[in-house]
């Protein structure tokens, strides 16, 4: 038991070290903005169509649900803020980044242990290379930038699904909807706390993802098992940090 | 202490934890010579290239490289120090996510400002040192065992290394492979004026090509010098671990089987 929890915190502080060592290397990249651009295309289009389809489904369902209980007060009209408050604030951050990080994050991990069990990370240290600035900040960077884009449209087109739902299905109000919708969404309250809260996610799955990866055991199993731990781990570090950030932005 | 030695080894102890795996090493490597490190499987022959390139850091003053000591460099110093060494790795190495022409072209791209087109005719000229120019485009998913590790071969030496470190070279090669393999990194050695290190297990295509062997065997507290010398030397060596690792002989003084229960008392309830 009291080894377990040594090893959680040594490494927890490795992983730390990594970040640091990460952040640190950062602003070399700007020679290497390339790498950074394809990153972002491929982890941005690897992940688009399920952050997309899933998020007209949830924005599907929160109009319905949404229908349910608001019908008890008489105030349909505000189905549009319900949608888009709970998808800025709440749903669009978390759930792309649930979503982020099974499909993104599990590719970036499963690619750096195979990269370390094909002995080709050493191979660039032998070159005099660092892999922590060639291949780890270029991921890194672009999972920070891709993720609060992707929690963007996550958002954005679950607003549709609820205005589908309100709107040509139920019969509410098309004015009414987006009217109280602009009335009540403020724009640095909601919108840039759940823009903040994404980016924050982003550099945490990222970072989980890389570390995992650059520290697995370079066999088949060690792979495995770093890839199903950073789903483990992201999806817990996800809700324990979204919890404490939005009690921090509801002061 | 002689200036044409490229790397000294003095009195190496390394080893893991409480488990040794070299002891006591000392030797040095002369500059322009072909240098083969032998042993059996598992006698900590990676574990030197490794210390070699810094990848492992020995403790201080008992590896120098280019007249500098390993353990005592900073992250840039060896970065430098690694720019002028090539090392092949056991598998070849390469970059999955890149051909192999870009394979070739990455230490150039990383370590040298070459305009596109000399960036091409030297690339290009490596493919063709190793004779695979015409695989240029190809993945390392699309070429054999052997192809590859000649691409990782024309990556090691892109940048004209004045040292080039081969980790079992020819080890999963097919019979005509591995006589181009041998006849080319005495060729490349010779050519560039540089000096190789391998480490292999390989007797007889080793001792074509070797200037030197050093043959490191098992003891009871990691691996040990065993023998020393020209080929020609070692082959009339007596020392009877010597004789069984280059005759590939069962019977000598390291043991067939591991260490087990007697087999009278195990197989016949003895």
């Amino acid at each position: 038991m009291t080894n377990k929890l040594i090893q959680v915190i040594s490494n927890f502080g490795e992983f730390l070290v990594l970040l640091g060592k990460v952040l640190f290397k950062l602003p070399f990249l700007i020679n290497r903005s390339n790498l950074v651009f394809f990153q972002i295309r491929f982890l941005g289009n690897y992940s688009l169509a399920i952050i997309l389809i899933s998020g007209l489904f949830v924005g599907l369902v929160l109009g319905l649900q949404g229908y349910y209980t608001l019908r008890r007060y008489g105030s349909e009209e505000a189905l549009g803020l319900l949608v888009a408050l709970s998808l800025v604030r709440e749903l669009g951050p978390v759930v792309s980044a649930l979503l982020f990080s099974g499909r993104a994050g599990t590719a970036l991990t499963a690619e750096i242990g195979l990269m370390k069990a094909g002995e080709q990370l050493s191979a660039l240290e032998s070159m005099g290379v660092s892999p922590i600035e060639r291949i780890l900040c270029p991921r890194f960077l672009a999972g920070v930038i891709v993720l609060p884009l992707l929690a963007g449209l996550f958002s954005a087109i679950g607003i549709i699904g609820g205005w589908i739902v309100a709107v040509l299905l139920i019969g509410v109000d098309s004015g009414a909807f987006w009217s109280q919708m602009s009335d009540g969404v403020d724009f640095w309250n909601d919108v840039v706390n759940g823009f903040v809260k994404s980016f924050i996610f982003g550099a945490l799955i990222s970072q989980i993802s890389l570390y995992m990866g650059y520290k697995a055991n370079p066999t088949p199993e060690g792979v495995s098992s770093a890839t199903t731990q950073t789903v483990v781990i992201s999806a817990f570090s996800i809700l324990g940090v979204d919890f404490v950030l939005t009690a921090l932005m509801f002061n | 202490m002689d200036r044409d030695s490229i790397i000294r080894f003095q009195e190496l102890t390394f080893g893991y934890d409480s488990r040794t795996i070299i002891n006591n090493l000392s030797f040095n490597i002369t500059r322009g010579s072909v240098v083969a490190i032998m042993g059996g499987s598992g006698v900590g022959k990676t574990t030197l290239l490794k210390i070699i390139t810094g990848l492992i850091l020995p403790k201080p003053s008992q590896v120098t490289v280019f007249n500098k000591d390993i353990a005592t460099l900073g992250q840039g110093q060896l970065n430098e120090l690694r720019k002028r060494i090539g090392l092949l790795f056991q598998f070849g190495a390469l970059f999955t996510d890149l051909n192999c022409f870009e394979n070739v072209a990455f230490p150039l791209r990383e370590h040298a400002k070459l305009s596109s087109e000399l960036l091409e005719t030297t690339v290009m000229l490596k493919l063709e040192c190793v004779g695979l120019r015409g695989a240029s485009h190809l993945m390392p998913s699309e070429i054999s065992g052997g192809m590859s590790r000649r691409v990782a071969l024309a990556r090691a030496i892109a940048l004209g290394p004045e040292l080039i470190l081969y980790d079992e070279p020819f080890s999963g090669l097919d019979p005509i492979s591995l006589g181009v393999t041998a006849k080319l990194i005495r060729k490349l050695n010779d050519a560039l004026g540089s000096t190789s290190v391998l480490v292999t297990h390989d007797v007889m295509e080793t001792f074509e090509i070797a200037d030197y062997v050093y043959l490191l065997g098992p003891s009871g507290n990691g691996a040990v010098l065993i023998g020393a010398g020209t080929p020609k030397e070692i082959i009339k060596n007596r020392d009877p671990y010597v004789q069984q690792f280059i005759n590939g002989q069962k019977i000598g003084p390291v043991e067939f089987h591991y260490p087990a229960v007697p087999r009278k008392k195990y197989f016949l309830n003895g």
